[in-house]
C-alpha cells in the first residue's frame, strides 16, 4: 500500500464526517465509507470543471425541529413517566453536541465531465477556500492543454500533444445569450462573442 | 452522483443552469431559488475531452494479434498483465492503459493491493470485527475471531493501517468468551 502517494486535504483530520478527501500529484481521492465497506472515487486534476459552493441551513433546520420536536415530547413525559423525560433530554443533549460539533455552513459539489460529487466533508467557506487555493494551482498545470486549446479559438476538434478535445463554443453562446436576457439570476456577465476564446482571470 | 452534460453548471439547490462561461471563481444568484452560489470554474468545463479516431488494423500471418480479438492488430500491451490488445480494448485509466480482463480483476478484489491506482473499494474486516466483539451473543465472539485470524494480515483499507482496532476487536472477543465462561461455571456450580 502506497500510503504516501495521499496526503489528506488540510482541514480534515478533525472533521466527525466518515468521508474524506486525499490529494495525489495528479488527481483527488474521495474516500467514503459505505456500511462496512471502504469506497475510493477518483477525480483527475485534468477532468475537475468546476467547484459549487452554497449556503446549507440544514444543521439550523434539524436543530429548530429537534429542540422544539423534542422539548415538547419530553414536557409531555414529565406529567407521565418522570424518568422516561429524563433519558429523552439526555438524548436530545447527545444529538444537538453532535449537531454542533458537525455543524454545516454550507455544500459543496465537485464538477467533472460525467459526475457531480458532493463534499459531505466540506462544511465551511474557510475549508473550501484551502481546498481550492491547493487544487488550484494541480489544475492549472495539468489543464494548461485545455486552456491552450481554449485560446486557440478553433471550433470543433482539436488535437493538442496526442489528446483530442472539443471546445464547446456552441453552449458557451447559450449561456451568455440567455444570461443576457435575464433568464438566469441577477448576476449578468457581458455576452462573449462568437468563437472566440474564454477568458482566463 | 449524478450524470450531465459536460459545459453546464447548475444550482446546487434547484439544478438549474446557471450562466458560467468565464474561468475562474464567481458568485452567482440562481434565478430559481435565489440560492446564491459560489462557483469555481475551469477550464476543463468548456472542453470536451474526445475519443481519439481508432482504426483497428487486421493483423497479419506474422503479426501480434489481439488477445480478445484475434482478428485484430496488437496496438499496445496492457500495463498490469502485459497481453497485446488492440486499441478497442485498451482502456484508459489516466497513467496506464488496462485491457478488459484486468478491469474485472480490479472490481473483484483479485489484483496485488500495491497497485492503488485501480482500488475501487475495500471492506473493513477490521471494524466487522470489533462490532462483532462489542455485541455480546457469545457466538458474536467466535465471529470476530474468525475475521481476525482469517483477514488481520490482509489489507482492509488503501490509506491506513488499522492495527488498534485489531488489537481492541482481539481484547473484546476474548473479553467476551471470558464473559461466557465465567457465566456458565456460576450456573453449573
Amino acid at each position: 500500500m502506497d500510503k504516501n502517494k495521499y496526503t489528506l486535504v488540510p482541514g480534515m483530520g478533525n472533521n466527525l464526517s466518515s468521508n474524506k478527501l486525499w490529494i495525489a500529484d495528479d488527481h483527488l481521492l474521495l474516500q467514503k465509507q459505505v456500511a462496512d465497506r471502504e469506497e475510493y472515487t477518483r477525480f483527475y486534476f485534468r477532468d475537475i470543471q468546476g467547484l459549487i459552493v452554497s449556503k446549507d441551513s440544514s444543521s439550523l433546520v434539524s436543530l429548530i425541529v429537534l429542540l422544539i420536536g423534542g422539548g415538547i415530547f419530553a414536557l409531555a413525559l414529565f406529567y407521565l413517566n418522570y424518568t422516561a423525560a429524563i433519558c429523552i433530554i439526555a438524548c436530545m443533549v447527545f444529538a444537538i453536541i453532535r449537531m454542533i460539533l458537525g455543524w454545516r455552513n454550507c455544500q459543496t459539489f465537485l464538477q467533472t465531465s460525467v459526475t457531480l460529487q458532493k463534499l459531505s466533508s466540506f462544511s465551511e467557506r474557510k475549508q473550501i477556500a484551502e481546498l481550492e487555493k491547493i487544487i488550484a494551482e494541480k489544475i492549472s498545470e495539468y489543464q494548461a492543454k485545455q486552456k491552450e486549446v481554449l485560446l486557440s479559438g478553433k471550433p470543433g476538434v482539436v488535437e493538442a500533444d496526442g489528446e483530442y478535445f472539443e471546445i464547446a463554443f456552441e453552449k458557451q453562446n447559450q449561456a451568455a445569450t440567455q444570461a443576457v436576457n435575464g433568464q438566469y439570476g441577477d448576476t449578468f456577465y457581458a455576452p462573449a462573442p462568437s468563437n472566440t476564446p474564454i477568458n482566463f482571470q | 452522483m449524478l450524470a450531465l452534460d459536460y459545459s453546464t453548471i447548475r444550482c446546487n439547490n434547484c439544478q438549474l443552469r446557471l450562466p458560467v462561461y468565464e474561468a475562474g471563481s464567481h458568485d452567482i444568484t440562481c434565478k430559481g431559488c435565489r440560492t446564491v452560489n459560489h462557483v469555481y470554474a475551469y477550464p476543463a468545463l468548456w472542453v470536451k475531452p474526445v475519443d481519439a479516431p481508432t482504426q483497428t488494423l487486421q493483423a497479419g500471418s506474422e503479426q501480434a494479434s489481439c488477445f480478445y480479438h484475434e482478428e485484430n492488430l496488437a496496438d499496445v500491451a496492457c500495463d498490469y498483465c502485459g497481453r497485446f490488445i488492440c486499441s478497442l480494448c485498451a482502456i484508459d485509466m489516466g497513467q496506464k492503459i488496462l485491457c478488459p480482463g484486468c478491469i474485472e480483476k480490479s472490481d473483484q478484489h483479485e489484483m496485488d493491493s500495491d497497485d492503488v491506482d485501480l482500488l475501487k473499494s475495500y471492506i473493513r474486516y477490521d471494524r466487522k470485527a470489533l462490532q462483532m466483539s462489542l455485541i455480546p451473543l457469545g457466538v458474536t465472539a467466535f465471529v470476530a475471531l474468525y475475521y481476525i485470524f482469517r483477514y488481520c494480515t490482509k489489507p482492509v483499507s488503501m490509506l491506513s493501517k488499522p492495527k488498534l482496532t485489531w488489537v481492541f476487536a482481539t481484547l473484546f472477543a476474548l473479553a467476551q468468551l471470558a464473559g461466557i465462561a465465567l457465566l456458565c461455571w456460576f450456573i453449573w456450580s
